[in-house]
């Protein structure tokens, strides 16, 4: 099997360029595996706590019909996998003085720990790489037209035509 | 359907950047949701997805617009393989 060489890009390439490849090839990877993963776990999650919890007074009447349905139904997918992972952030909030009906394998929560933590990640990294992609992008154009003029064109006048 | 290869990457970046902002924003609005324990209503929840659709919209335009004006020298679609899907 042939091994492809690197291409020529990634040898010279800028930092608003490694911004955007990471932005439009790596992030929605990660972001389509994170939906279908809070589908997996919610699916079953949501047996275990919808007895419990998907009433008054942990949600409004309004809540329960609105997330019945795809896709609001996500968020109340999120919010049972954010209390198997971290209990006592929503015992202080939502789910107030009701002890855990259920009680997770470590595997479970190890998942659902690292699923909080990632979609935080994401939610911070995306709009700073954007950010800095919107940023950068006038400084990249800059840094290509100064590896292509050498000092002295710059001295003699280069900078009139940025 | 279209042979030329500029605009294959746009539509590609145009596309993915689309549903990188709409996805950021819909987890945005539902980490904001579930922590803050508000009860949602038709209001929060028209916010949340003519937000998404709007902020879909914006980044995708964004994303093409950098491509073509800094970024057209890369080939994405050939990095991804996506030329070899969509012919």
């Amino acid at each position: 099997m042939q091994i492809e060489t690197i291409p020529e890009f990634i040898q010279d390439a800028s930092l608003f360029e490694w911004f955007f490849l990471i932005f439009i090839l790596i992030l929605p990877l990660i972001l389509i595996t994170l939906i279908i993963t809070q589908h997996i776990l919610g699916y079953f999650l949501a047996k275990k706590y919808d007895i419990h919890f998907f009433k008054p007074p942990y949600f409004t009447n309004m809540e329960v019909a609105v997330y019945c349905s795809w896709p609001l139904s996500l968020i109340r997918y999120a919010t049972y996998i954010t209390y198997t992972g971290f209990p006592s952030i929503l015992h202080k909030r939502r789910f107030k003085s009701h002890a855990s009906p259920y009680i997770p394998s470590r595997m479970i929560r190890f998942v659902c720990q690292f699923w909080v933590m990632a979609l935080v990640i994401c939610i911070i990294t995306g709009p700073t790489l954007l950010i800095m992609m919107f940023a950068l992008a006038p400084r990249s154009q800059i840094g290509v037209r100064l590896q292509a003029s050498t000092k002295n064109e710059i001295l003699l006048g280069g900078l009139g035509d940025w | 359907m279209t042979d030329n290869v500029q605009q294959k990457n746009e539509i590609l970046v145009a596309n993915v950047g689309g549903f990188v902002g709409g996805t950021l924003y819909g987890g945005a609005t539902t980490l904001a949701v579930m922590l803050m324990a508000t009860p949602i209503g038709w209001v929060a929840a028209l916010v949340i997805g003519v937000g998404s659709v709007l902020t879909a919209a914006l980044v995708s335009y964004g994303a093409k617009n950098l491509y073509t004006t800094y970024l057209n020298h890369i080939d994405i679609t050939k990095i991804t393989k996506v030329d070899q899907l969509c012919r």
